[in-house]
C-alpha cells in the first residue's frame, strides 16, 4: 500500500519495459496475447506467449492423482440421489394406483361412447335403418319401426311410364319402388287417404296433380296410395282435384301433408303412418306390401 | 476444454456415468490446481478437493454451457479459498516451528510435479510474483479460460478493471522475464 492508499496492483509499473530494452507493448497486442498461440505474436512478447503456454500445458500425473477421490464423492452424491430416487419409487409403488394412468378416465369415456352409441343406435332403430333382427328387437323393446323384408322381398327396379298410357292393372303400371316417386308421394297419399282430395285453392293441389299423374290417373291412386303407404285406400275417395270432396281447404293436419317431420316419439312410432313414412326403406317396403297384396 | 462434447458428457455425469464425471475431472481440475497453487499455495490440494465437493453436490442443479461451467467451477474454488481464508483469521494456526518435524506434511506429489512438468511450474511460480490480482486475472482468462466478462462477474470488478489488471500483469510478466534475461 502506498502512502496515499492507492493499492499496490493498481499503481503503474514501478519498472518501466523501456528500461530493459522491452518496447512498449500496446493493449490490442496484450489482448491478442492472451488468446493467441505463441507463434502468432511479436518477438518481444514470446518469452510472455511461452510463459503463458506453460500454464495451458497438458496436466502432469499429479495434476491428476487426486482423482479416486473425487470419484468416490462423485459415488455417494449419486447414491444418495439414487437412494432419494429409489425411496421415491417405492413410495410410489405403496400408493394404490391404477395399472394406466390414463383409465383415471376410463368411465368417463366410456359412459360417453355409451351414450353415443345409444343415441347413434335410437335414431337409427327408428328411423328403421338397423338390420332386420336388431330392428326388431328395437320394436319391441323401444317401440321403434318394424323390421322390413326387404331382402326376401325385394321390388322390382321402377320402371317409367309415359304419362299417356292407362294401364287397365294399376298395379303393374304404377308401383312405388325404393327411389320411385311413390316414396316422395307417400305424405301426399296418406293425406288423400286420410281425408280426401282437397279444394281447388288448396296449397296442396299441385301435390295431388302431381300424385294422379304419377299414379297414371286418377283411378289409379286409391291403389297406388295403398302400396306407398300400406293402408287400405281411403273408403271414398273422390275423382281428383278440382272436385270438390266436401273437404275443406287446409283441412289436412300438420303430419299428415307429407312432411315426415322429426322422429316421433317412442310412444307414437309404430301406431301410424307417419313414423313409417318418415324414411325410404319403410315406405318402399310398404310399397311391395301393397304390390304384392295387390297383385 | 471439452468444445462439442462437453453437453453430452454433462448430461452423462447428470445422471450418473462416472466416465462422464471423470472426464469433466480431468479436464477441469488441472486447471483449478494451478489456478488455487497462485491464489491459495498453502491449500491448494484442499481448496481443490472441497471444490469438486461442491461441484458433485450441485451438479444436478447447474444447467449452462461449457463457459459457464468453468466460470461455476472456479468460482466456486474461489469461494472455498476465501471460506478458508475467514476460518484462518478466526481460528490461527499453530506457528510452523512447534510442529514436530515428523508431522510436517510431506507432499509427493510436489516432488513428482516438479520433475514432471518443469515448465507449467516455473510459469506458476513466475506469474505468482505479480501482484494478486493481475496474477488472478492472467490465471482466469488464461488457464481457466474465461474471457474478460466472466472474470469481471467473477471477481465482482468491472470489465475494464479487469482488462487494466491483465495488461499490467502480462506487461510486469515481460519485465520480469527480461530481468531474468529470458529471450526466445
Amino acid at each position: 500500500m502506498t502512502r496515499r492508499g492507492v493499492p499496490d496492483d493498481d499503481m503503474p509499473d514501478s519498472s518501466s519495459p523501456a528500461q530493459w530494452g522491452i518496447p512498449p507493448l500496446g493493449d490490442g497486442d496484450l489482448e491478442a496475447l492472451l488468446a493467441r498461440d505463441p507463434g502468432d505474436v511479436t518477438a518481444p512478447l514470446r518469452p510472455v506467449a511461452e510463459v503463458l503456454s506453460a500454464l495451458r500445458a497438458a496436466p502432469g500425473p499429479a495434476e491428476l492423482s487426486g482423482e479416486e477421490l473425487a470419484m468416490a464423492r462423485f459415488r455417494e452424491a449419486t447414491g444418495r440421489a439414487g437412494q432419494r430416487r429409489r425411496r421415491l419409487a417405492s413410495h410410489r409403488a405403496r400408493r394404490p394406483r391404477r395399472a394406466l394412468p390414463g383409465l383415471a378416465f376410463a368411465p368417463w369415456v366410456a359412459a360417453a361412447a355409451f351414450l353415443i352409441v345409444l343415441a347413434v343406435g335410437g335414431v337409427a332403430a327408428y328411423t328403421g335403418r338397423l338390420p332386420t333382427p336388431i330392428q326388431s328387437l328395437a320394436h319391441v323393446v323401444i317401440a321403434a319401426p318394424p323390421a322390413h323384408h326387404e331382402t326376401r322381398h325385394r321390388p322390382p327396379p321402377h320402371r317409367t311410364v309415359s304419362r299417356t298410357v292407362h294401364q287397365a292393372n294399376y298395379p303393374a303400371a304404377r308401383t312405388p319402388g325404393p327411389a320411385a316417386p311413390g316414396h316422395e308421394l307417400s305424405g301426399v297419399c296418406h293425406a288423400y287417404q286420410d281425408a280426401g282430395w282437397p279444394g281447388h285453392s288448396s296449397p296442396d293441389a299441385n301435390a295431388f296433380r302431381h300424385l294422379i299423374e304419377v299414379a297414371g290417373g286418377a283411378d289409379h291412386v286409391p291403389g297406388y296410395c295403398s302400396a306407398v303407404t300400406g293402408r287400405d285406400a281411403w273408403p271414398g275417395p273422390q275423382p281428383g282435384p278440382g272436385q270438390d270432396n266436401g273437404t275443406a281447404d287446409g283441412q289436412l293436419a300438420p303430419g299428415q301433408n307429407g312432411n315426415p317431420g322429426p322422429p316421433a316419439a317412442p310412444g307414437a312410432v309404430g301406431q301410424g303412418p307417419n313414423g313409417q313414412v318418415a324414411n325410404g326403406q319403410g315406405s318402399a317396403s310398404q310399397g311391395v306390401k301393397g304390390q304384392n297384396s295387390a297383385g | 476444454v471439452l468444445g462439442e462434447d462437453f453437453a453430452a458428457t454433462l448430461a452423462a455425469a447428470r445422471g450418473g456415468s462416472e466416465s462422464a464425471f471423470s472426464v469433466l475431472w480431468r479436464d477441469g481440475n488441472p486447471a483449478l490446481l494451478r489456478y488455487l497453487r497462485v491464489i491459495a499455495p498453502d491449500a491448494a490440494e484442499d481448496a481443490a478437493a472441497e471444490t469438486w465437493v461442491q461441484v458433485v453436490r450441485g451438479l444436478e442443479r447447474f444447467r449452462g454451457d461449457e463457459a459457464a461451467w468453468r466460470a461455476w467451477l472456479f468460482t466456486t474454488a474461489r469461494r472455498r479459498v476465501l471460506d478458508q481464508a475467514r476460518l484462518r483469521r478466526r481460528h490461527p494456526a499453530e506457528p510452523l516451528d512447534e510442529i514436530q518435524a515428523a508431522e510436517v506434511p510431506s507432499s509427493p506429489d510436489a516432488e513428482r510435479l516438479a520433475m514432471e512438468n518443469l515448465a507449467t511450474e516455473e510459469a506458476i511460480a513466475l506469474v505468482s510474483r505479480l501482484p494478486r490480482q493481475q496474477a488472478e486475472v492472467i490465471l482466469l482468462r488464461v488457464v481457466a479460460g474465461l474471457d474478460t466478462e466472466a472474470v469481471a462477474d467473477l471477481l465482482g470488478r468491472s470489465p475494464g478493471a479487469v482488462r487494466v489488471a491483465a495488461h499490467r500483469g502480462l506487461r510486469r510478466l515481460a519485465t520480469l522475464l527480461a530481468e531474468a534475461g529470458v529471450t526466445l
